[in-house]
């Protein structure tokens, strides 16, 4: 059924600020089912050409802080930038290519162009700015709207490029809420920068091992708090998540807080692969952190390190299958997560081009396919056979309305939650 | 890139090529120069708005021009100073912090230069405009500018520029409160009583704010504040932050105070300080952060001048007796105790800082022995230097041969002021063997150094010694094996001729370029070529005449390498210029 059971929350006399928000979730769940629609799709359609060119293929989506802007990259080092419209459907704002390939002369390889990352700029301003970031460069870009003689035309320039600075491939970026900083990640090291200097950067944190024969351990993502500019965590391969706190010390390889789940066990060959974490997210008021695994989402209360404080399953259909997902590497795929904007739900992506939310602090979850519906459109249960070269790897929530965006291959799709049901 | 002749000014600025506008920009004076005020105002004027959201470095160019004082004149006057006022606003609201800055100092400068009567509307309000803009840029810009349009302001202004300060450090978001944290000490100054009493509130919030790089910045408005308030108000207002600071959770917060700490206790006095600073400051001495300790340990004199001795003894000594061992050689290496001798006299010194010095002499890291050894004038003045020559010298030595070439530069860079201390014959006996060997470093900047402090050494011993000294020591170089090693020689000769007069260059000097000069080796003689050239100026005319042109036209310009000919060439003009 829909709607979720309403939690217990007899006392009322309690005035810590979880239970506080726990009974307000409660009440969320209650008021805003959580059923959703097909608004959008965009992405060329090309008609039965099954290409094998992954160029166009969405390798990252981001909303900004307004939820106005939403930004998607590619593969190919396109940025496409579209903007919400008066009946909330989106439109092309602008494009531009962010990154080129390069070729690293040092090891004999070429750094690809796929945009790993992107992240607004958490001020408003007249003018507003992205950061892209590919496996070695970060770019900051300016978006304005120039007052030309026929029509306001939309201009990207390149701001800054902060380069050089990471000898293993980023995997994230994130900015700290003073407006002036930010950190990138690789495997093995986290640089915080000032947006305003690119010639320096400060080497954080530093996992790379005294031999690098012993490296059993690497870096898969990281975010700074939405509101503490102290704070950061990243998550690791071996499924666990460290807490930095930056007044401590000028380095944070001595981490203040460090968040595992021991209990999770599916045992076996499969352990280690399934518990590396793709995705890690502070909730948007600061009092969680949801971390994305292959099989779960895990909420994690900041002052609790030892447990998660709730376990979302719902890839346990995929546990009889890993051995086959192991054979085609599917089991290494990296599914992003993402909080709504008052942090009560969370969105993931799955195979068969299906993504769930998930009522964090309650029970409901809701199963879609992200497809264009067409006379043939079955509605989001169970297929029988999984299809795990269709998957929504990237995923975002408009901070402020119940849209999400889907990225799955080359095409994008936007989702909004139903009102019809709304109690009054 | 210059404009072309006929090309119209003004094209430049609409040019596809970033490099040609940031020309156009930077030639913004000369392009006034040629079209005249009328021209300039009309025609050009309009093009540089046209630029205005253009790259960064361009505006960056633009907000340094446009406050340059000339522009005035380039626009025809000071009435048409507003023309300028409104470019530079928008350059203030720019999101880069580098262009703003630079649009709020020109702002700064130019409103110098606006009369009293106009101040009011084209300035003030332009202030007031800012602060109150939708976006946190303009707003971050109007902080910088508050305290430049106060002081011109109307009363009933003044009263509103302050209520928009207040609000900008309550301001939502973090750059605009750090803005008006910066601001608030240069605000501070220009404030009556009543006003100031109005932003200690704000104060007090800026310096528990929830960012981190909005509480460091407290520390210098505690400074200013002290200055302009009463003990009382001292220390029911401005003590209380700064003890907060002292224990702030973060570090950065925490090395603020200790950059800052000698400030403080000026400010604060010395009531406040012997009874709530002290605690404060040996706390940070013993920081768990090392970059705080490397602060605070920077301060150790500059703190203790200002405290009673009884003080230092008990509290500062025995913190910097720690730190001269702290696990970290950047603490040791910034401990500044040399300055304490004249605070504690001779015995005082031998007793309690002797040990430590001499300590810190030994450390193995090289950076903190050359800490030392810089400092040693303030201890040579109170203890002599028999007791610390016995120490001295080894460490030198010891430094002068280390691995790092930096570090034998930075001790070689001591020497003359250790000669000066110590003395002729000292240096005679001890050190000079040490210059000497200098000359013959491996690698060439030691070389070069060398020579140069034997001039210097030569400027305090006199040319009489330098004759006794040095000169024998430039024979023997002149006769080394390797031809690196002689070419140093000519390097030594022109330095030692900057001291030396005219007779002695050319007695006892220019013997070495003439045999030097008939080398086998071309780059020898290439460079004693360049010594004569630069000998020249300083040598007698007649000399020049007698000796000079001659050597010049029979040796030099018979040489078979092309090169020796051209620099022989060169210094025979100039000897010829002299008759």
């Amino acid at each position: 059924h829909r709607y979720p059971q309403m939690s217990n929350v007899s006392e009322a006399s309690s005035s810590s600020a979880l239970d506080q928000f726990l009974s307000e979730s409660s009440a969320y769940y209650a008021n805003t089912p959580n059923e959703w629609e097909f608004s959008q799709m965009f992405g060329e359609e090309e008609d039965n050409t099954e290409s094998n060119d992954n160029d166009n293929w969405i390798s990252s989506l981001a909303f900004d802080s307004s939820g106005r802007f939403l930004a998607v990259g590619y593969n190919c080092g396109q940025v496409v930038v579209l903007t919400q419209q008066e009946d909330q459907t989106y439109q092309l704002y602008t494009e531009f290519k962010s990154h080129d390939s390069e070729f690293d002369f040092l090891t004999s390889t070429e750094i690809e162009e796929k945009i790993n990352t992107i992240k607004w700029y958490p001020y408003e301003g007249a003018t507003r700015h992205l950061m892209t970031s590919n496996d070695k460069t970060i770019k900051l870009f300016r978006m304005f709207e120039r007052d030309n003689d026929a029509a306001p035309e939309v201009v990207v320039k390149p701001k800054k490029v902060f380069e050089g600075a990471h000898a293993y491939n980023i995997n994230s970026i994130a900015f700290n809420s003073d407006g002036e900083t930010f950190i990138s990640t690789d495997d093995l090291r986290i640089n915080l920068w000032n947006i305003n200097i690119n010639k320096e950067a400060f080497g954080i944190v530093d996992i790379k091992p005294e031999n690098m024969d012993e490296l059993n351990e690497v870096i898969t993502c990281s975010d700074f708090h939405p509101k503490s500019c102290n704070i950061l965590v990243y998550a690791t391969s071996k499924g666990i998540i460290r807490m930095g706190d930056l007044r401590d010390s000028a380095l944070c390889d001595h981490h203040s807080k460090q968040f595992e789940d021991t209990e999770s066990d599916i045992g076996g060959f499969f352990q280690e692969l399934v518990t590396t974490i793709s995705d890690v997210k502070f909730s948007p008021n600061g009092m969680f952190i949801v971390s994305r695994d292959y099989l779960t989402m895990k909420i994690w209360d900041l002052r609790m390190e030892n447990r998660p404080y709730r376990v979302v399953k719902f890839h346990d259909h995929l546990i009889p299958k890993l051995c086959d997902l192991y054979e085609n590497d599917s089991i290494f795929d990296k599914f992003e997560c993402t909080w709504n904007g008052n942090s009560t739900r969370l969105l993931t992506g799955s195979y068969n081009n299906n993504f769930y939310i998930c009522d964090a602090f309650g029970s409901h979850i809701t199963q879609m396919m992200a497809a264009k519906p067409t006379n043939l459109y079955r509605g989001g249960n169970q297929q029988q056979h999984l299809d795990a070269t269709l998957k929504v790897l990237h995923a975002a929530w408009h901070p402020q309305h119940d849209i999400v965006a889907l990225g799955a291959k080359d095409f994008g799709y936007l989702y909004v939650r139903k009102t019809e049901n709304d109690p009054r | 890139m210059l404009p072309k002749k006929g090309d119209s000014p003004k094209e430049g600025a609409t040019s596809e090529d970033a490099s040609v506008r940031l020309t156009f920009v930077k030639n913004l004076s000369k392009t006034a120069e040629t079209v005249g005020p009328d021209r300039f105002r009309d025609e050009i004027i309009p093009e540089v708005k046209a630029l205005l959201d253009d790259d960064d470095d361009i505006l960056l160019a633009l907000a340094d021009e446009l406050g340059k004082d000339e522009y005035e004149t380039y626009l025809g006057g000071a009435q048409h100073n507003h023309l300028l006022l409104s470019i530079l606003e928008s350059l203030a609201k720019v999101e880069e912090t580098g262009v703003r800055d630079k649009a709020v100092a020109s702002l700064s400068k130019i409103s110098h230069r606006i009369p009293q009567e106009s101040c009011e509307q084209h300035f003030v309000e332009l202030v007031l405009r800012l602060s109150e803009s939708d976006w946190f840029s303009p707003r971050s810009s109007a902080c910088g500018l508050i305290s430049v349009a106060y002081p011109r302001a109307s009363p009933a202004s003044q009263t509103k520029l302050l209520l928009s300060f207040k609000r900008s450090c309550e301001d939502p978001t973090p750059i605009v409160r750090r803005s008006a944290a910066t601001a608030l000490k240069k605000i501070v100054p220009l404030l009556d009583k009543a006003s100031l009493l109005q932003l200690v509130e704000s104060f007090k919030a800026l310096s528990v704010d929830d960012q981190d790089s909005v509480r460091l910045l407290s520390i210098e408005n505690c400074v200013a504040f002290a200055e302009k308030l009463s003990e009382e108000e001292k220390n029911s207002v401005v003590k209380p932050v700064v003890l907060a600071c002292g224990s702030d959770k973060s570090w950065r917060v925490r090395y603020m105070v200790a950059s800052c700490f000698t400030q403080l206790v000026d400010s604060l006095g010395r009531q406040i300080t012997q009874t709530d600073l002290v605690p404060v400051f040996v706390k940070l001495l013993k920081d768990t952060e090392a970059e705080v300790r490397t602060a605070a340990s920077s301060k150790v004199s500059g703190v203790s001048k200002l405290l009673q001795k009884d003080t230092v003894i008990k509290d500062i000594l025995p913190c910097a007796r720690a730190l001269a061992t702290d696990d970290s050689s950047a603490v040791r290496a910034s401990l500044d105790v040399m300055g304490l001798a004249p605070l504690f006299g001779k015995d005082g010194t031998n007793e309690h800082l002797l040990e430590l010095f001499l300590q810190l002499l030994k450390d193995e890291t090289p950076e903190v022995r050359l800490n030392i050894i810089g400092k040693l004038s303030e201890v040579t003045q109170v203890l002599g230097l028999d007791q610390l020559s016995q120490h001295l010298l080894p460490a030198i030595m010891e430094l002068a041969e280390d691995r790092q070439w930096r570090v034998r530069s930075s001790i070689l860079e001591y020497i003359p002021l250790l000669a000066d201390q110590l003395g002729a014959e000292f240096f005679n006996e001890k050190l000079s063997v040490l210059c000497v060997s200098c000359l013959n470093d491996c690698v060439f900047s030691i070389r070069e150094s060398a020579t140069v402090i034997l001039k210097r050494i030569a400027a305090v011993f006199g040319v009489a010694w330098a004759k006794q000294y040095v000169v024998p020591k430039i024979v023997e170089q002149s006769k080394h094996r390797n031809y690196l090693y002689r070419t140093i020689t000519l390097t030594m000769v022109s330095s030692l001729a900057d001291v030396f007069p005219s007779s002695e260059i050319q007695s006892d000097l220019l013997p070495f370029v003439y045999t030097l000069a008939t080398d086998p080796i071309p780059n020898i003689r290439i460079n004693a070529a360049k010594t004569l050239n630069q000998l020249i100026p300083k040598l007698e005319t007649s000399y020049v005449l007698s000796d000079i042109i001659p050597f010049l036209t029979d040796k030099l310009l018979t040489d078979k390498d092309r090169d020796v000919l051209y620099f022989a060439n060169v210094a025979l003009q100039n000897a010829r210029k002299k008759q």
